[in-house]
């Protein structure tokens, strides 16, 4: 496999091959060693040397289910720390048939107003001119680009939020149906690739074919893999049937849904938009929704859904857990039609729904808005993707927004917005966003599904610990998230993957050591931006804010942050 | 033997008979069932639930039900 570089200043790419050390490497962690390697620590997130970092992971083949993610990775400008921010869709696998393990674009236009399109092909690789495309949403440009370029492309974009370079910018990518809404959403990577003058990245589907060096036995363990998916309660049943929104009875019970600005963990209209609900009005109003979908081909989990409007027309696809509470019940909204709207913006201007449902939350708490208006909730991300003067501050995030209106309740780590996982009353979530070096990112650590006393302080931080180290090793793999809840079985299937493919004889263990290298890079990084450990800190309102329904706070012993990195644990 | 009012939730309802889905039924139940025990009578996977609610509180897994409890079953979950 190769590296692709793309400068873009000189306007020149070179191909050069994956180092074999990195062989392993993928996603998450091949973010992680080229920024460390590559990246000066103290570089202004927005400037030249800054690196955006697009990659897919070591089994990213069309047949091993749930295995093409795809990541961008840069230093964020909304956290000055390492971000990697990944998704389904089929950039991965596009990548992947170009023989390429990774993109990584460095410099920067000398004229701020250029754009281009980077556009990778067989024998080619171009940077197009997209001045038409300039401040062009993501819907239509979707649209535009597949006609330029063919429908069996894949697309990796920003919309105006990220040309603006706003902090909340995301890179969206389109799926296997061409749906614009698979999000690297989260640290405003989206800034870093319009920094860059880059609107779009279009990969066409090449030939290539990574050699394998055992293919009978990657094979037979492509086969117990699929059974393995095939069988699980969560990726045969519950996924295929409700999607994320499936949680949404259960973390509501565990006070962990946000509402109302994290006043509470538990939402007073939760019977309108549970899994169930939205399930029924998707069957109820056919058209083109389906409860059922898959991002990526080969996907066994497909979680998935494409929600339609009252009209029967496609509205989001997906539409998916932490959009409906982050737009949902933390703004006091009840419908699934409102937060889709809001869901459908946010798509459309290129912007993380987690963040921006953060930062409406900040805004309507501080009672500039009221809780439950979806009409006052949608013109204030229009402000956004408009970048009026309030849309500008509204567009740097929750942090930001707390700072300029003077609120005290900015629910972030590390300056990024906090999901929507209750870290007071599911407490393992507080250790996992206070110590991941990627700010308050649920998917780095959740431990939500533990079967332990989620409000006890005192067993939460090795339960998050190891959960961080198994997930940036999953992350790392290309592999989605979801593939862990089969069990350690599923990881042991893909160390086995990765054996057959490259000839390694890895054991179980691989996993665990993966996974804490992974982590010791991005916070060597971190370190070395200037993050000293004491900012491993869950924002100051939620450890005296007692949020109902358990009258919870967020009470960690000092002590197990300090104990989180100790060298012995971390050893390798 | 003992009377308990019982609602599943979310995905576990695939492995209920169609009429007890997504509401709430009485079922009869030996006593000294404990939370976790329900499950098993309800024939659902013990590995895929999650939290068992007794009364609207959370309960501890051995907790032991009574005559008359109000108890809801909710399947395990990940992330989104």
């Amino acid at each position: 496999m190769q590296i692709l570089r793309v400068n873009m200043k000189t306007k020149t790419t070179t191909r050069e091959e994956l180092p074999k050390e990195w062989e392993l490497y993928g996603c998450r962690g091949l973010v992680a060693k080229v920024l460390l390697k590559e990246v000066p620590p103290a570089c202004e997130p927005l400037g030249p040397f800054n690196k955006l970092v697009f990659a897919n992971g070591p089994l990213a083949f069309p047949n091993v289910s749930s295995a093409g993610r795809f990541s961008a990775g840069g230093k964020s400008p909304l956290t000055g720390g390492i971000k990697e921010a990944n998704s389904g869709g089929i950039a991965g696998l596009r990548l992947a048939g170009q023989g390429l393990r990774a993109v990584i674009i460095e410099g920067q236009p000398e004229n701020r107003e250029d754009l281009y399109v980077l556009h990778i092909g067989k024998d080619q690789i171009n940077l197009d001119n997209a001045a038409e495309y300039r401040m062009m949403g993501i819907h239509e440009l979707t649209q535009k680009l597949f006609a330029r370029y063919g429908r069996d492309v894949s697309l990796t974009m920003i919309g105006p939020a990220g040309e603006m370079l706003m902090s909340s910018a995301a890179i969206i990518n389109a799926d296997q149906d061409g749906n614009p809404s698979r999000c690297c959403a989260r640290g405003g990577l989206g800034a870093v690739m319009g920094s860059k003058g880059i609107k779009a990245v279009v990969v066409e589907n090449g030939g290539f074919r990574q050699e394998i060096k055992d293919p009978g036995k990657f094979n037979e363990t492509i086969k117990a893999y699929a059974e393995l998916l095939r069988t699980s309660h969560q990726t045969s049943v519950a996924y295929p049937l409700y999607g994320t929104a499936g949680l949404i009875s259960t973390i509501n019970e565990l006070g962990g849904m946000p509402s109302y600005a994290f006043r509470s963990g538990s939402f007073d209209q939760v019977d309108k938009i549970t899994g169930e609900k939205l399930y029924e009005l998707i069957n109820e109003r056919g058209g083109e929704g389906t409860p059922t979908h898959a991002c990526m081909p080969g996907c066994l989990i497909r979680c998935s859904n494409v929600f339609a409007g009252r009209d029967g027309k496609k509205k989001v696809a997906s539409f998916e857990y932490e959009t409906i509470a982050m737009l949902g019940s933390n703004l006091g909204i009840g419908d699934f039609d409102a937060i889709a709207e809001l869901n459908y913006l946010c798509n459309d201007y290129g912007i993380d729904t987690i963040e921006m449902g953060a930062t409406l939350g900040v805004y309507m708490d501080l009672g500039l808005a009221r809780f439950g208006d979806a009409a006052a909730a949608a013109r204030l991300i229009r402000e956004v993707g408009s970048g009026t003067l309030l849309g500008k501050v509204l567009g740097e995030g929750a942090a930001v927004t707390a700072r300029i209106f003077k609120s005290l309740r900015a629910p972030v780590a590390k300056g990024q917005s906090i999901a929507a996982h209750e870290p007071r009353s599911i407490k393992g979530m507080s250790v996992t966003y206070a110590t991941s070096p990627m700010g308050a990112d649920h998917t780095a650590g959740v431990t939500t599904r533990a079967k332990v006393n989620q409000l006890d302080p005192n067993v939460q931080m090795e339960l998050s610990r190891s959960t961080q180290v198994r997930m940036a090793a999953v992350d790392t793999l290309g592999v989605c998230l979801f593939v862990s809840t089969a069990g350690m079985k599923a990881l042991l299937y893909l160390v086995e993957m990765l054996n057959a493919v490259y000839g390694t004889e890895h054991a179980a263990e691989f996993i665990d050591r993966l996974g804490k290298d992974v982590i010791l890079t991005e916070r060597e990084f971190n370190t070395r931006t200037g993050f000293n450990g004491y900012d491993d800190r869950m924002p100051e309102f939620m450890t005296y804010e007692a949020i109902p329904p358990h009258g919870a706070v967020s009470d960690i012993p000092e002590e197990h942050y300090r104990r989180f990195w100790d060298d012995e644990y971390w050893k390798i | 033997m003992m009377g308990l009012k019982v609602r599943v939730h979310s995905s576990l309802n695939v492995y209920l008979e169609p009429e007890l889905r997504h509401r709430w039924f009485e079922i009869r139940a030996p006593r000294g069932l404990s939370a976790s025990g329900l499950a098993e009578v309800l024939r659902l996977p013990a590995e895929a639930v999650m939290l068992v609610v007794v009364n609207g509180g959370q309960a501890d897994p051995e907790q032991v039900l009574k005559e008359g409890d109000r108890v809801e079953v909710f399947p395990e979950i990940l992330g989104g």
